[in-house]
């Protein structure tokens, strides 16, 4: 039992309190003379009182005293803290708000249970200590609930709605939750209290701020249990997930790549990291862990030609099992698109460039279909290209080409499509008018003897030779090149090939959004045999993939806790589907039109997308578990994969010396997972006003009948 | 001091229309309005005077009416209604005062008033200044002169030293041969018991006796505030007091004091009148005449 001051720097007027017996001695210091005859009687009447007279005088000083404390002592508002709950006492009814953290790092394992279950227990435990007149509401930091109105519930009401709070895999919204329940904390109760159960993990509490509150209200008692610290945060972790080209082209390879970080003391060795693709297992790679520590892992998978990719990445189970998963899902859409510009069409078919081109591209397996579609223009056919239509662009030699399409073209590369640029006898930087390349071409030079090629330092594992497999330098150095166009990295570009004696050959480089590759070289055989060469459909195989990659698309994931939203053409408002969630629950949804605009977007609190005029949508709320919802209607096979957020992930609590500065007077408990009594560690302020106050009053008739009997 | 101090022009004026009427037959040599038990042997004139309603006719000189043209009363030496002894306190206690008069002051004009209230009457009045262990006296005559060796035996004191008002009592009481009137003017503020002694000794001798207990304002209201320190104006002794703690039981202390006081005259049939000085001088005068001569004619 402790006391809180609101405003403890009053307490420094306690000085005040001897201002009485101040007043008294200067009242002493200034006693006036006066003669009297009937001294007689004043000697007798001083020594009939006196003795009854001082007493009554030192218990007036001592009220005055205590009047004068006590002033102070009230206006620096005294709470006495009472460990044992928040139950309300004889004509204090409580209303008690349990603020409830499901977020995903509450999932946290302790020894009797996750954080999470601990805090359930803490929670029934103290509507078992309500009173009849008390009312309790509870609230979550993730799902629905945390906006809702505050249901004040009677005990056993508080029971069932404490049955219906579930572990999420979402992301907490601490702030705003708190704030509610001090916006909504019932005025006609006694004794007000928030208890905000939480494990305070960075993801969820680094940024807030009590003075982000925009309420704050000192007569409700808002404290903060910390749930089970010494549980730790022992745990490892997949981080950083990044696929590449996401989502993934038909027939393409893409690449996982994550970090495991390992939250534990101790190093970890072999950790398994399994990749899978549907329900099977892909690839499994094994990561040593130093402690605090992360390792990266990446993979590769080889998206089908049609249909849906999903699959996940899985770590071993450990404490927080929310994280050792990562969901990936992705329909796999229509086939990369590619203008081939031929700049040298009056040549023979198969003397030309594009030749070359168009079959290394559309290489397919057997059976199969090539993951490209070509289109061969000839360069005077520019102007009618739409440009739009294609993933990128490979222009052979271009030498003189309407200047309309060289402004197109450098628009259409600026917003995310890719070009490969090969030089020839026509082509030049100059003549292209493309000054805006990551390379730039000094004219064409003669090799004699002709030269080879190689992997410029470092670059080995660019996405371009993603195709060579290891041995890609190999195929390199086999090839001559007796003429090139000498190249020189400019404008953020670097080298990919280069001759021997480091002259580069092949730049690559950004502009915009886009990508793009700048080749020294032909794509016939003129200047080099590269086209004839073994290397050349990986190659341009890998061209294509790093060039097509760049284009962004609508990814079908989302965080846990939000909502996500699955489209669908117009035709089809008013339709309903069905969704199955990770724990087989099924829920019906149904299309509504979207139509662009600010309005509708924030009315459903939704981001929307590129495609987002004139579609149908349906928006799915309850996704607060990660894993996979799959829309069930026969005809559609889609699923969307949803993953706890990032930041959950981020589970060591908040440096407590932080938090408490920004809670400043606040309280902040822990409860222990084995502890016995959970209302242990809930605190219960009793605002002293109102006693203090009545004792103030009594003190004051009681000063006023002795001073009226003297 | 200007010996007119003490004839306030207007205490006189409203006082020249009342008689003093004694409440016995006194002893006394007079003819007048008073009953007496011996009749004179007034012989020796003095003077004349002025003729006043209720003389009688028979005393009128009609010799010198005859020669001034106006009726004049012979006056004997002898010729006296009563003898009244004037007993004032000139104790230290009575020089004190809150307003323009102390009690002293107040006392001796209240005195002197009555003494040429007296005097007026061809009373014969005699004065006693009361001092601790020996008083001043003024034999008692009935001359008008006699009037200014009262006023300068009153003014001659000067108010110190202790009460010794119940000593010069029971002295004047054992001086006098006759009965007549004492008149005490105090503020009685010695010993009660010593007080009662001497105004029983006065009262078994027959004498009229008439108490004009003065106190000042302060004394009765005690006004002081505040911390003060009370000194005794007749001893060195102070105290120092919550004035509004002991203003209560000092009150009631005074009351019980003055209750007694009035009491015990009334039981010796003594006139017992409290004068405060804030009261006007005369206003008391006139209505300790008027009640006197309502009851006693």
């Amino acid at each position: 039992m402790s006391f809180q001051f609101l405003h403890g720097a009053l307490l420094w007027g306690m000085g005040l309190v001897f201002l009485p017996i101040l007043i008294h001695l200067l009242r002493r210091r200034l006693v006036r003379r006066h003669r009297l005859p009937t001294f007689e009687f004043l000697l007798r009447t001083q020594r009939r009182i006196t003795n009854r007279s001082r007493l009554r005088n030192w218990i007036l000083l001592f009220l005055r005293l205590c009047a004068v404390g006590l002033i102070i002592f009230l206006a620096s508002r005294p709470l006495l803290e009472t460990e044992g709950g928040v139950a309300g006492v004889g004509w204090f009814p409580a209303h008690t708000v349990a603020v409830i953290d499901n977020s995903a790092s509450m999932a946290f394992q302790t020894e009797k249970g996750s954080r999470f279950d601990v805090t359930k227990r803490a929670v029934r435990r103290m509507i078992e200590d309500m009173s009849d007149a008390d009312r309790m509401s509870i609230t979550m930091t993730v799902g629905e609930s945390a906006a809702a109105p505050l249901k004040e519930l009677k005990r056993k009401d508080a029971f069932a709605a404490l049955e219906q709070v579930h572990q999420t895999d979402g992301k907490g919204a601490p702030a705003r939750v708190v704030q509610h329940a001090l916006e909504n904390a019932s005025p006609k109760a006694g004794r007000r209290n928030i208890v905000v159960f939480s494990d305070f993990a960075r993801g969820d509490w680094e940024s807030f701020q009590i003075r982000n509150l925009k309420q704050w209200n000192p007569h409700v008692h808002l404290q903060f249990v910390r749930v089970a610290p010494e549980a730790g945060v022992e745990d490892l972790s997949l981080r950083d997930v990044k696929m590449k080209p996401w989502p993934p082209k038909a027939g393409f390879s893409f690449t996982i790549g994550a970090r495991v970080f390992n939250r534990g003391e101790e190093k970890k060795s072999k950790v398994p990291v399994k990749l899978y693709v549907g329900e099977e297992l892909q690839e499994t790679i094994e990561v040593d862990l130093d402690p605090n520590e992360a390792s990266p892992v990446s993979f590769r998978v080889n998206a089908p030609e049609k249909g849906v990719l999903y699959g996940r990445l899985e770590l071993p189970e450990d404490n927080l099992s929310t994280t050792n998963w990562f969901y990936f899902a992705a329909g796999i859409g229509k086939r990369l698109r590619a203008l081939v510009i031929d700049g040298d069409p009056k040549r023979g078919i198969q003397d030309s460039e594009t030749f070359f081109v168009v079959n290394a591209l559309s290489a397919a397996p057997l059976g199969g279909e090539s993951p490209v579609l070509t289109h061969v223009v000839a360069s005077y056919e520019l102007n009618k290209v739409g440009w739009d239509e294609y993933d990128y662009v490979i222009a052979c030699n271009l030498g003189r080409w309407p200047a309309q399409a060289k402004q197109q073209l450098r628009s259409f590369v600026e917003k995310g499509g890719g070009l490969f640029w090969a030089t020839g006898e026509l082509s030049s930087e100059k003549s292209a008018g493309l000054g805006w390349l990551p390379g730039t071409t000094r004219g064409p030079v003669t090799l004699r003897p002709s030269r080879s090629l190689k992997i410029a330092q470092g670059e080995g594992a660019h996405p371009v030779f993603s195709f060579l497999g290891t041995s890609g330098g190999r195929f390199f150095s086999a090839l001559r090149l007796a003429r090139i166009t000498p190249l020189e990295p400019a404008r953020g570009g670097r080298t990919l090939l280069e001759l021997p004696d480091d002259t580069p050959v092949l730049v690559v480089g950004s502009v915009g959004a886009g990508r793009v590759l700048v080749w020294g070289s032909t794509c016939d055989r003129d200047w080099t045999d590269l086209a004839v060469r073994p290397v050349f459909v990986p190659f341009m195989r890998g061209v294509s993939d790093f060039l097509g990659g760049s284009r962004k698309g609508v990814s079908s994931s989302a965080d846990a806790g939000d909502a996500f939203e699955i489209r669908a053409p117009i035709r089809r408002v008013g339709e309903a589907i069905q969704i199955r969630g990770p724990a087989q629950e099924e829920r019906a949804i149904q299309f509504m039109e979207k139509t662009p605009g600010p309005e509708s977007a924030r009315a459903d609190g939704l981001r929307l997308g590129k495609s987002g005029g004139g579609a149908a949508v349906a928006y799915y709320r309850g996704a607060d578990r990660a894993g996979f919802y799959r829309v069930l209607t026969p005809d559609e096979k889609h699923f969307v994969a949803v993953n706890a957020p990032a930041s959950e992930s981020k589970i060591s609590p908040v440096e407590m010396s932080t938090f408490k500065e920004k809670l400043e007077k606040l309280d902040v408990r822990d409860l222990p997972a084995n502890d016995s009594d959970p209302l242990r560690s809930i605190l219960s302020l009793i605002d002293l006003g109102v006693l203090l106050f009545l004792a103030l009053g009594g003190i004051f008739v009681a000063e006023a009948f002795l001073a009226d009997r003297t | 001091m200007n010996t007119d101090q003490y004839f306030d022009p207007l205490v006189i004026s409203r006082l020249s229309n009342l008689q003093l009427r004694a409440r016995h037959v006194v002893e006394g040599l007079m003819s007048g309005v008073h009953r007496s038990r011996s009749r004179g042997f007034s012989v020796d004139f003095e003077e004349h005077r002025a003729y006043s309603p209720g003389d009688e006719l028979r005393h009128i000189d009609w010799k010198a009416y005859g020669k001034f043209d106006r009726y004049l009363v012979k006056q004997y030496e002898d010729e006296t209604n009563l003898y009244a002894h004037l007993v004032v306190d000139a104790s230290a206690s009575m020089d004190f005062g809150d307003g323009p008069l102390s009690k002293y002051a107040y006392a001796a004009t209240l005195s002197s008033a009555m003494a040429h209230l007296l005097l007026g009457q061809s009373d014969s009045v005699g004065l006693v200044v009361s001092h601790e262990f020996e008083d001043m006296q003024v034999p008692p005559k009935s001359i008008r002169k006699h009037l200014l060796t009262l006023l300068a035996g009153l003014q001659a004191a000067t108010p110190s030293g202790g009460t010794g008002i119940a000593r010069s009592m029971l002295a004047v009481a054992e001086r006098l041969k006759r009965r007549g009137l004492v008149v005490i003017v105090s503020d009685l503020l010695d010993d009660p018991e010593a007080v009662e002694k001497a105004l029983k000794l006065l009262c078994l001798k027959g004498n009229d006796v008439i108490v004009f207990h003065i106190l000042d304002s302060v004394e009765l209201e005690f006004p002081f505030e505040g911390l003060a320190r009370m000194d005794d104006v007749e001893t060195d002794r102070n105290i120092t007091v919550e004035c509004e703690v002991v203003k209560r039981p000092y009150l009631g202390l005074l009351e019980e004091f003055l209750e007694q006081t009035r009491e015990r005259c009334a039981d010796l049939g003594v006139d017992y009148h409290l004068v405060s000085t804030a009261e006007p001088l005369d206003r008391g005068l006139i209505r300790f005449l008027a009640w006197r001569s309502r009851s006693r004619v």
